[in-house]
């Protein structure tokens, strides 16, 4: 018995189901477009959506990045990894963002900016933000038609007046280009703000509740909010006002993750794009070697001056 | 010896529908197709290869396509009104109403394809915006009747019911979603 | 071909899989491999339940599927399933009319005597649930016995080849509605299919409303427990079905597919299915929904019973039995607004497909401490609020 899988190991009319879907998302930009969501051999919830995605688009000679939490090396990207590699024969596979043609990513988007030569493929576990005040999905689908979100604003009016603050932390309610709002998905209020205006076309995947949707390239994404009560991203700052920096390669720009150091038991901070930290600190030591060659050159002048 | 043609090759599709994303994702880009059928053949093809299916609908009012196409193309032929794909020649306007979709549902839309002349030059000068777009994009067309610009603003006038366009000339290809506005110059 | 190179999360990932087939195979150093054959057969109704979730009919793989995942039916059916995605739709059969089954099992409890009559068959209902010891120590000489003398003491001659259905009954004397109105379809969706089409659930999603034929084919596949647990809430109280099993079913049904040149329906093989019908009575109600004239059986002057209707491939009588009482539940929940979970098509349908629930409960052990970050972050700034630092 025979398991040879066709290139993308999913069937052409599924391909080419997932195609169909994915150009009517970008061109109702933020509007979930249902599609059938083929069983893949990874668990609904461990990416299926993005997969298929990354399946009906990735073409032969085209690098991949898989990333989860920010890295690289997460097990669930190193299995939907290993995965489209055997899958897709032909293909490469990288960590670093630049060399990527297509990022396939579970709830970060890269710090580094995208171009528009690449593509953007979010997982998604809930595509809908109206769930949390309309349980049933034809009343909701009616509610975005209208961009009726007022029972949505009321909810996050609620959480200020109980909380004084919004407390929504990762999936944030965006509108994209002033209609549909979209759950952003499982990243950060730190990655929010790379949606709005991003030169790379950015789709989102969500296998088990079968929608696909798009935020285009150089389109509004405005995260809700009230004139008094702005959008925030993360806070990073210590308790005496400064803003913490990464134990690896010292950074105070990056969505840092807070861990304790299994052998030290020490909380420690450190970025969570990988690729990025790794850029950092590669460029912190050619800054050091050319600042060592320099003071080399400083002491020798000084020697035979 | 049976000679397929390659856009009915998967990897043919794959390439062509990454441009079609583009086209899409950036609209008033022309993108040059990686094949053309063979033969002199419908050089739409090209995208209706790739599209496709026995799940979905075509239209075809001009009769641009063969016998021998639709028996490739393996789709349901439909009458225009009720078609998910729509099939014209650019420089032939013609008056119909296509699938605009509900307000639940607006994917269920038509994508009207339209075989112009040549994309990127001629009189018909377009001022494009709107998401995909930085600040402006200038597209000319040769072979494209402006009725169809005008019927497109009618079909998209409540979003997010409306048609999408894809351009197709001899070699290119160029979109228009439905929220790109269009200005004739 | 430049890959990225494994490092600590690949070989995590390879180590559970060497530890996960370690636990399979340490039995003892005189231990045999479980036999597909073994699964197959002794281990029947299990082999029933994935081929049944799973949604494609291989037994063999069925059996590989129980094996490689030790016994774990989500996993087996998840990997069944899985399968069938990479297989190509070739053709779609014309629907099969049940009354031809090989029967091997067929009762009903709607009446004393049925024509062709009760036959019990491999039930182990009126079975005591006592442990049978003598099973612990079974050896291969008694146990091959078994089907030997069985089948030497059992006569074939007089078994007819098809009993007739027990509904056919119930139509002619006007107590159910006659088949016309029960089979007209109305297609909630835009495509351009015909009229009593059966919904495809593997080519469309479920955008509600959804047609009765997309109701049955997401419970057909459904993880058994999931239906028995929304058919006994309605059962016992959550819901008014009241049901009579008018006939259940058990057998192999031949299935036919036109053949390439001639174009004649040709018999491809068969499949073992379970059916069940239920009867099921509802008080008289004046409002006539115009969508589902079907759904509501009242004329002006005759009230009938109403049916619901359950099969699934493989022997599985919960199951058939579960689904008929869920396909009445919903198809009152349809036409009159749903009055409990069991009746809502959304609480049903998109929370019975083992597959999706399994999936996404297992996906929770996955990491999460991105989210987890943010969620710290927005309850320190909350805390900070309530407990200003002096």
């Amino acid at each position: 018995m025979s398991t040879a899988y066709p290139f993308g190991f999913l069937d052409e009319y599924a391909k080419k189901e997932v195609r169909r879907t994915t150009l009517k998302a970008v061109a109702i930009p933020g509007y979930q477009v249902p599609y059938s969501s083929r069983e893949m051999p990874m668990g609904r919830g461990f990416g299926t959506g993005g997969l298929q995605l990354t399946l009906a688009l990735i073409g032969e000679g085209e690098t991949l990045k898989v990333i989860d939490q920010g890295s690289d090396d997460s097990v669930n990207a190193v299995s939907l990894r290993s995965f489209i590699e055997m899958t897709c024969v032909g293909i490469n596979t990288t960590t670093k963002t630049e060399e990527a043609d297509l990022i396939q990513s579970r709830h970060r988007i890269p710090e580094k900016v995208l171009r528009e030569d690449q593509l953007l493929i979010l997982q998604v576990p809930y595509p809908d933000p109206l769930v949390v005040v309309e349980p049933s999905e034809d009343k909701r689908k009616t509610l975005h038609g209208e961009a009726d979100y007022s029972r949505l604003l009321v909810k996050l009016y609620e959480d200020i007046v109980k909380f004084d603050e919004i407390t929504i932390s990762h999936r944030y309610p965006t509108r994209i280009n002033s209609h549909y709002v979209i759950d952003s998905s499982p990243i950060p209020r730190w990655d929010v703000p790379k949606l709005h205006q991003s030169s790379a076309l950015i789709l989102f995947g969500a296998g088990r509740e079968k929608k696909i949707y798009a935020v285009p390239p150089y389109t509004k994404a405005e995260p809700l909010a009230f004139e008094d009560v702005p959008f925030r991203v993360e806070n990073f700052t210590d308790s005496i006002g400064q803003r913490r920096s990464c134990q690896r390669c010292n950074c105070t720009s990056s969505f840092l993750d807070e861990f304790i150091d299994s052998t030290t038991g020490e909380k420690v901070y450190q970025c969570s794009d990988t690729d990025w930290c790794d850029t950092q600190q590669s460029l912190n030591r050619s800054t050091q070697a050319a600042t060592d060659s320099e003071n080399v050159s400083k002491i020798g002048e000084i020697a035979h001056g | 010896m049976l000679a397929i043609d390659p856009v009915w090759q998967a990897d043919t599709q794959q390439a062509h529908f990454r441009l079609l994303l583009d086209a899409m994702a950036y609209p008033g880009r022309c993108l040059i197709l990686k094949t053309l059928p063979i033969d002199g053949g419908q050089v739409a093809l090209s995208v209706l290869s790739t599209l496709l299916d026995a799940e979905v609908s075509l239209a075809d009012p001009h009769k641009l396509l063969k016998d021998d196409d639709w028996k490739m193309l393996q789709t349901n032929s439909v009458a225009v009104d009720e078609a998910d794909y729509i099939l014209c020649t650019g420089s032939q306007f013609t008056r119909f109403t296509p699938k605009l979709g509900r307000l639940k549902s607006p994917e269920q839309s038509a994508t009207l394809i339209l075989v112009v002349d040549k994309l990127g030059v001629g009189d018909l000068k377009l001022n494009l915006s709107g998401p995909g777009i930085q600040y402006n994009k200038l597209l000319s067309v040769t072979g494209l009747a402006a009725q169809w610009l005008a019927r497109r603003e009618e079909c998209n006038i409540a979003f997010p019911l409306g048609i999408d366009l894809i351009l197709i000339d001899d070699t290119q290809i160029a979109a228009l979603p439905r929220t790109t506005k269009v200005e004739i110059l | 071909m430049g890959y990225v190179a494994i490092k600590g999360g690949g070989q995590a990932i390879d180590e559970t899989k060497k530890v996960f087939d370690y636990l399979r195979t340490r039995q003892s150093d005189t231990a045999l491999p479980l036999d597909s054959n073994i699964i197959e057969n002794q281990l029947r109704l299990l082999h029933s339940r994935v081929i049944s979730e799973g949604g494609v009919y291989h037994p063999r793989l069925a059996s590989l599927a129980i094996k490689q995942s030790q016994g774990d039916t989500l996993e087996a059916a998840f990997a069944l399933r899985a399968y069938r995605s990479t297989q190509p739709r070739l053709l779609e059969t014309p629907v099969h009319d049940t009354s031809n089954m090989r029967i091997t099992r067929r009762i009903s409890s709607a009446f004393k005597d049925i024509s062709g009559g009760q036959m019990l068959g491999a039930t182990t209902d009126y079975h005591l649930r006592l442990m049978r010891m003598d099973l612990l120590d079974e050896s291969p000489e008694k146990f091959r016995a078994i089907a030997k003398q069985w089948l030497e003491n059992t006569s074939v001659e007089h078994i007819p080849d098809t009993f007739p259905k027990v509904l056919e009954s119930l139509r002619a004397e006007g107590l159910l509605p006659p088949i016309e109105n029960n089979q007209v379809e109305v297609n909630q969706t835009q495509k351009n299919t015909a009229e009593a089409e059966p919904f495809d659930i593997t080519r469309e999603p479920l955008v509600f409303p959804v047609p009765r034929s997309a109701a049955l084919a997401t419970m057909a596949r459904g993880e058994q427990g999931s239906l028995l647990a929304i058919a006994y809430s309605n059962m016992r109280g959550y819901g008014d079905v009241h049901p009579t099993v008018a006939e259940l079913r058990v057998g192999y049904l031949p299935v036919f597919l036109p053949h390439p040149i001639t174009g004649e329906l040709t018999e491809i093989g068969e499949v073992e299915i379970t059916e069940c019908e239920v009867v099921a009575m509802y008080e008289e109600h004046s409002d006539e929904s115009p969508q589902n004239k079907v759904h509501s059986n009242m004329n002006k002057t005759k009230p009938t019973f109403t049916l619901g209707y359950g099969a699934c491939f493989g022997h599985n009588e919960v199951k058939a039995i579960s689904m008929a009482i869920l396909d009445r539940a919903l198809q009152k929940g349809m036409a009159d607004g749903p009055a409990n979970p069991s009746e809502d098509p959304e609480f049903v349908l998109l929370h019975v497909d083992g597959i999706d629930s399994m999936g996404f409960c297992t996906h929770y052990k996955m990491p999460h401490y991105v989210t987890f970050q943010s969620d710290m972050d927005r309850l320190r700034a909350t805390q900070q609020k309530s407990n200003p630092k002096e």
